[in-house]
């Protein structure tokens, strides 16, 4: 059964049309990279999906259920890991874990397992009483990934995960993300990293101006379309 | 672990955010303060202390009067306030949506938990904050005062009632272009005037209005919100501490984000003469202190429309103190906005930034000018025609004084011809004595002759 379905989806801000008729769904356990030029509309699409920003048409169903039909469980299901760390200025990195296991009702054996691996993986464990503005971009990316990766949820949205991690953190996270996808999670991620890509996801979906040029196998995919390729399709 | 509720999590969050605010103001005591310091403020305290309570003491006649007038008219005072009391809150809305909702509360909003929720805890600790407020300073003014509790009550009533049906009017409508926020605050000027004039029960009608706008708004509450915005005030409120500002002398300055649904296609043009540029930039700046401008202009505006009732010597010396304020803001505005947005960095022609302002002042200064117009047609006598071009000249070469004194300033070079500094005062000081020596506004004609040599005198604009 597909845990994340969306039907002929249309996004709009201030009467733009920015998503236009997006329909694909993702499996449990897999993982989907989501590419495109920049603009095409792929953080608008995750936005949409986590509904920060509100479909103006069309319907997207978690586990069967839409949001209308449930929306604590809607979010309880779905995890976001943004492109800027979004941390709160009043939260050390610890209280922003505890707030996030507390959020998902996360057990808190399983919470301190799972932290204490995490915290030696991202080498980040002399960090948990600083603040976000006492801490470089890399860490508070490093904060920001530990938050989203704590619970254990249907969909995991990554939008350009490794943006701002240094090289060992990269190829740790990739562990997590192949481990995380193991465990039944549907991932969806974007990154302009396509090779990085390639080797982690399972299918792609490829956006441009806003609507859905092609997916399928991560196998068929060769390269993104340049944002003034309109028409002709890619070679 | 058992599911963090909304309430729990906004408390985390308030608990937190007080502890690094403790934290903070600690922080810039201790580097502000040494032993010294705190022992004499302290004993000037205790001597403040002591003072009002000797004064309370020998006023307490005076505050004894004051609570009998006031006591015998509460009605009038009720209706007034019932009536006037929703301006308050539009005009608020032109900077603030009402509720702190800073990038924490939204972030709290995007794990699992309902946004509605977040919201109506932010509102609910807020509006308790203010209501124990109230209570404080009612406690105060009890115990200084004659006035009852019952009185005092009823006043709280009535603030906290509008500050909780408000919360709704004020929040929608920070998410409007200005046009429609001046639209409503005139609308709203209009009626609580017509509520004055007509008086008792009509008054209670701007609050029937807010009743039902709360209805129509209750369901469209988080739609076409401009996140951004709100949280960017929320930011601001939260962590502008002026403890901090003082200690680190760091103003803490909005941050301004793109705010797509404020553009208008027509301003997203390319600009084809650089007087549109300048004009543009203007704009952009006068917009973000909409504020501070109406609040500025707000209040030379409303001296000049009600002092009209005064003595006529009185009405001079507010002429005179507008035609000294006015030009001396404008100056301020000039150099501010040369230091915002990084636009000090850039070789700008100042001589055309100028021009630009000027246009503006002079659109203002017209505004400022009409109370003044029918001030002399109410008064109307063989000096008024002369008095008005005084006002008018005289006014525009004082802005263009204090203008070529700011640009000189910002271009590091030497102002000259010190002496207009000399008879810009002397102009504003004549305006004062005109209505005792009308025949001063003659000196109008020598005025324009200055005005017309300022402009040759005037460096060249740069060719950068």
């Amino acid at each position: 059964m597909a845990v994340l379905e969306l039907s002929q989806v249309d996004t709009e801000i201030g009467g733009t049309l920015l998503l236009e008729d997006i329909s694909f769904s993702l499996e449990a356990g897999t993982i989907t990279a989501l590419v495109g030029h920049n603009g095409a509309g792929k953080s608008t699409l995750m936005r949409t999906i986590l509904n920060e920003l509100e479909a103006a048409k069309g319907t997207i169903r978690l586990n069967g259920k839409t949001l209308e039909e449930d929306l604590l469980g809607y979010k309880r299901q779905t995890a976001y890991l943004p492109e800027e760390p979004m941390l709160l200025t009043e939260l050390t990195a610890m209280q922003h874990f505890q707030l996030y296991a507390a959020s998902y009702g996360l057990e808190e054996k399983l919470f301190d397992q799972r932290l204490e691996s995490l915290l030696e993986g991202f080498e980040l464990a002399d960090k948990l009483h600083e603040y976000p503005e006492s801490l470089s971009k890399g860490m508070r990316q490093k904060v920001q990934t530990i938050c989203a990766l704590l619970p254990d949820t249907a969909l995991l949205c990554i939008d350009e995960p490794f943006m701002g991690l240094d090289i060992y953190a990269m190829r740790y996270l990739e562990k997590l993300i192949l481990e995380k996808a193991a465990g039944g999670t549907a991932i969806l991620l974007t990154s302009h990293q396509l090779e990085r890509v390639k080797d982690l996801a399972d299918s792609f979906i490829m956006l441009q101006h806003g609507k859905i040029e092609g997916m399928g196998p991560i196998s068929a995919f060769e390269t993104i379309l340049r944002r003034s390729d309109r028409d002709e399709p890619h070679d | 672990m058992n599911r963090m509720t909304e309430g729990q999590a906004y408390w985390f969050l308030l608990r937190n955010r007080l502890r690094k605010k403790i934290e903070l103001n600690k922080m810039a005591f201790d580097l502000m303060a040494d032993k010294t310091t705190v022992f004499y403020s302290l004993l000037f305290f205790g001597y403040m202390l002591f003072a009002a309570y000797r004064e309370r003491e020998a006023s307490s006649g005076f505050l004894s009067y004051l609570s009998q007038l006031l006591e015998g008219r509460v009605s009038l005072v009720v209706f007034t306030l019932m009536a006037v009391l929703p301006i308050r809150y539009i005009f608020g809305s032109l900077r603030s949506p009402g509720i702190v909702f800073s990038t924490s509360e939204y972030q709290l909003s995007l794990l699992p938990h309902r946004l509605w929720k977040i919201w109506l805890y932010a509102v609910g600790y807020q509006k308790l904050k203010q209501l124990f407020l109230y209570i404080l300073i009612a406690a105060i003014v009890l115990g200084l005062t004659t006035i009852g509790i019952q009185t005092a009550a009823l006043f709280i009533g009535i603030l906290f009632l509008y500050d909780l049906l408000m919360v709704m009017p004020q929040w929608k409508l920070y998410q409007q272009r200005l046009l429609p926020k001046l639209g409503w605050l005139l609308a709203a000027y209009a009626a609580g005037a017509t509520a004055i004039y007509v008086g008792s029960f009509v008054s209670f009608l701007p609050l029937l209005a807010v009743l039902a706008a709360n209805v129509l708004l209750m369901r469209k509450l988080f739609v076409n919100i401009q996140w951004g915005q709100v949280t960017e005030a929320g930011d601001f409120k939260v962590w502008n501490m002026a403890l901090l500002g003082t200690a680190s002398k760091v103003k803490m300055r909005r941050q301004k984000r793109y705010r797509p649904l404020f553009n208008r296609k027509i301003q997203g043009q390319p600009f084809r003469t650089e007087s549109q540029m300048y004009h543009r930039l203007w704009q952009l700046y006068f917009r973000k202190n909409t504020e501070l401008l109406s609040h500025a202009l707000g209040m030379l505006l409303l001296m000049l429309i009600l002092m009209q009732w005064l003595p006529g010597w009185l009405y001079h010396l507010a002429i005179a103190a507008a035609l000294f304020v006015f030009p001396v803001f404008a100056a301020v505005f000039f150099k501010d906005r040369l230091r915002a947005d990084l636009i000090e960095m850039l070789p700008w022609n100042l001589a055309a930034f100028q021009k630009a302002l000027l246009r503006w002042a002079g659109i203002t200064g017209f505004l400022l000018f009409l109370p003044i117009v029918v001030f002399f047609l109410r008064n109307w006598d063989s000096w008024a025609v002369v008095k008005m071009l005084y006002i008018w000249t005289a006014g525009m070469y004082i802005l263009q004084v204090k203008l070529a004194a700011a640009k000189a300033e910002m271009a590091r070079k030497e102002a000259s011809l010190p002496y207009r500094d000399w008879i810009s005062s002397g102009l504003v000081i004549m305006a004062a004595l005109l209505h005792a020596f009308p025949w001063l506004a003659f000196s109008a004609l020598p005025v324009l002759l200055l005005l017309s040599r300022n402009r040759q005198a005037e460096w060249k604009p740069r060719s950068a």
